[in-house]
């Protein structure tokens, strides 16, 4: 493929797509690291140093919303700008919304953090700190949605691109639910996966059927967090049905992905963003393969209040998000800066390191969830439970560690992702530079 | 009938698209939505839930704000081994009066749902300020500014005006609280009356005098009340095994 120049093209804003990457990474550091910490503290409590500010309960939201919120959010809102413009072959309608978008979002993922770090728990407390954040995060979501939509009816084709069926699905469906959910919806599998393999979609057909159930059945397997509890059975039971409904859509995606990859294989050995790709859908395909099978009663009335809830939601959204938008990042911060990646050779350690890092840390999790479970239901011969509480604590430990290690693996990758990014980025400029002096200079001579 | 339908006018119809996607959305939202409406007319019918007192619900606050429920859930399944472990059951009806429950969805520690009253109110203290005192394999944060920080008082009003707002039957009038009377017996509805917040509260720190340090009113004392009385509402002896099984 040839290397096409964007810079000073006035034809998109590619300045929003590169700050939200930019952010995307910077959130990526800080919420993985604080993950790593807290995931530490379990293992080793002294670390948190009975104070208040570091102390689990506190830090645990820092880190779901700084990765959630500021990685995740982040990446989508790049991605998403970037793939409209692209499909649409259109500028995005207005720069202003656009930077409101970007610094209304950073700022409230700062001001949640730090709300939560002085206790103020997620909306709960009933503080006027609460309404800035959610008045905000509206604002920014409603000026998102004008401004993706406004983009497509400006498209140059009359069709409009599968990748932002997905995009708009998932900005209608978080407006609905005022919250993120579990809502990982499978995007960079249509725009940014063929265009790193170079091929187009497999099945057309497959997408369209792929993205009507997955918008349909999604909203209705929320009650399965919610098995053998207060709640009326007939709604755990309808949630249950739904989850494993739900498998079908999502292998559909999956299978629609690799096929697509299919043919391109060679693409493995000799460009590693690709490998992030293909794991990340393989993720996908194990992760939508486990959580409905957690959603059958009989397996959740094992798994829940374990740690193979915690495993599942990480294979999930390491394996498969975070590993998508990595792979999305390193196709796109190139292009945006026009350059080549700084280090192919860093982005090879990055990708060992994040898989071996989640692998280590679903094992640890699947053991320790499934000992937890079976620990707290054994009997002994005379009917009485063989073990005390802080028996199944005290057998965690071993596994505390090795999942601390595992995240230490995958923040290490991806702080080996920022610098790369980093550098690549000064690259660009200084490309960019040379450049214009060179042209500058020409014109001086002429 | 012969329409003959093409998805591709969907395809070229980003209002059309919009539509259909948000009704796709909306019917399992929908149905995700109502068991929650739903839950009001399927709470059992049961003697003893009341609201918390002021200073139990500003324990309860200080359970939220230090993210207790991150680690201990307050929802007993209807499990051979979790009513040998926990007691009873968890029903809906036991959390009425909790915006929002704090049922969890993790047991790094044990359930809390019926913890009041298992331990004395020393041994709480003792737990919270150094866990691994208590319980060497623990690994629970220590929580030592508990004890030392004094608890506000100085919004307890408006905090269980918030909670009255949502549903919760704290009274601002004589009539509220002479409703109060008939549904909850004098001492608890003198208890929930929310111009008298502030004395009872203290009334309450002193005389149960949960932290044992009768200098003054710590976060402590409103922690340790509210865990002393998870769980303890409902009389389970007043009721056979089975008195619940239709409410499921």
């Amino acid at each position: 493929m040839a290397v096409t120049s964007y810079s000073g093209a006035e034809q998109y804003n590619f300045d929003i797509v590169k700050k939200f990457s930019v952010m995307a990474l910077v959130w990526a550091v800080v919420g993985m690291f604080v993950g790593v910490y807290i995931a530490s503290e379990l293992a080793w409590p002294f670390l948190n140093f009975d104070s208040p500010y570091f102390s689990f309960g506190r830090f645990r939201p820092v880190h779901t919303s700084a990765v959630i919120f500021g990685f995740g959010g982040s990446a989508l809102f790049a991605t998403s700008y970037y793939v409209v413009q692209r499909t649409c072959q259109t500028r995005l309608i207005s720069d202003g919304m656009a930077s409101l978008t970007f610094w209304g979002w950073q700022t409230v993922i700062v001001l949640a953090a730090l709300s939560y770090v002085m206790g103020y728990s997620q909306g709960r407390e009933y503080a006027e700190m609460e309404w800035p954040i959610d008045i905000l995060v509206e604002i920014v979501w409603v000026s998102y949605l004008i401004l993706f939509v406004g983009t497509i009816l400006r498209r140059k084709q009359p069709h409009i691109y599968v990748a932002n069926w997905f995009y708009l699905a998932f900005i209608l469906a978080t407006a609905l639910l005022h919250t993120f959910n579990n809502l990982a919806m499978p995007i960079d599998l249509f725009s940014i996966v063929p265009k790193q393999a170079g091929r187009p979609i497999y099945s057309y057909r497959l997408s369209i059927v792929h993205f009507w159930a997955l918008g349909f059945m999604y909203m209705w397997v929320g009650a399965h967090h919610l098995h053998w509890t207060a709640l009326p059975d007939w709604t755990s039971s309808l949630a249950a049905a739904f989850s494993i409904l739900l498998l079908m859509p999502s292998w559909g995606g999956m299978i629609n992905g690799i096929m697509t990859l299919s043919g391109a294989w060679d693409k493995l050995r000799t460009d590693p963003v690709m490998r992030f790709m293909i794991v990340a859908l393989s993720f996908y395909g194990m992760s939508t393969f486990e959580g409905p099978m957690m959603s059958l009663k009989e397996v959740n009335a094992l798994s829940h209040y374990t740690d193979w809830t915690v495993g599942h939601v990480h294979s999930g959204a390491l394996g498969w998000v975070a590993m998508i938008s990595f792979g999305s990042l390193y196709h796109m911060m190139p292009k945006l800066w026009d350059t080549k990646i700084y280090s192919r050779k860093l982005v090879e350690w990055h990708f060992w390191l994040a898989t071996i890092g989640i692998v280590l840390y679903i094992v640890a999790m699947w053991i320790s969830g499934i000992t937890q479970g079976l620990m707290w239901r054994a009997f002994d011969e005379f009917g009485n439970l063989q073990y005390s509480f802080v028996e199944s604590v005290a057998a965690m430990m071993p596994f505390y560690a090795m999942r601390a290690i595992g995240g230490m693996f995958f923040l290490t990758g991806a702080a080996m992702m920022a610098f790369n990014m980093f550098m690549t980025i000064r690259q660009g400029k200084r490309e960019s530079a040379a450049l214009e002096a060179k042209l500058a200079a020409k014109m001086a001579h002429a | 009938m012969n329409i003959n339908f093409k998805h591709e006018w969907i395809e070229t119809n980003i209002g059309l698209m919009a539509v259909l996607t948000m009704l796709a959305i909306s019917v399992g939202g929908l149905v995700e939505i109502a068991p929650l409406f739903f839950i009001d007319k399927t709470i059992e019918k049961v003697e003893g839930v009341r609201p918390y007192t002021p200073l139990e619900q500003r324990g309860r606050d200080i359970f939220q704000r230090e993210g207790c429920y991150l680690c201990h859930s307050q929802m007993i399944r209807p499990f051979r081994d979790e009513k040998l472990r926990y007691g009873h059951y968890s029903l809906a009806a036991e959390s009425q009066y909790d915006h929002p429950f704090q049922w969890g969805s993790k047991r790094t520690g044990p359930d809390l749902a019926r913890v009041g009253g298992k331990y004395s109110n020393e041994w709480h203290v003792q737990h919270m300020v150094a866990p691994r005192s208590m319980v060497p394999e623990s690994v629970m944060p220590n929580y030592p500014w508990l004890l030392s920080t004094p608890l506000d008082l100085s919004d307890m009003a408006a905090r269980m005006k918030a909670l009255r707002k949502v549903g919760v039957p704290y009274s601002m009038t004589q009539a509220e609280y002479d409703a109060n009377v008939t549904q909850f017996g004098e001492t608890v509805a003198r208890q929930l009356h929310i111009p008298d917040a502030q004395k009872n509260l203290i009334e309450q720190a002193n005389f149960g005098n949960y932290d044992g340090d009768r200098s003054g009113i710590s976060e402590m004392d409103a922690l340790v009340a509210y865990l002393q009385v998870l769980g303890t509402m409902v009389d389970f002896s007043k009721y056979s095994d089975d008195a619940f099984v239709g409410d499921r």
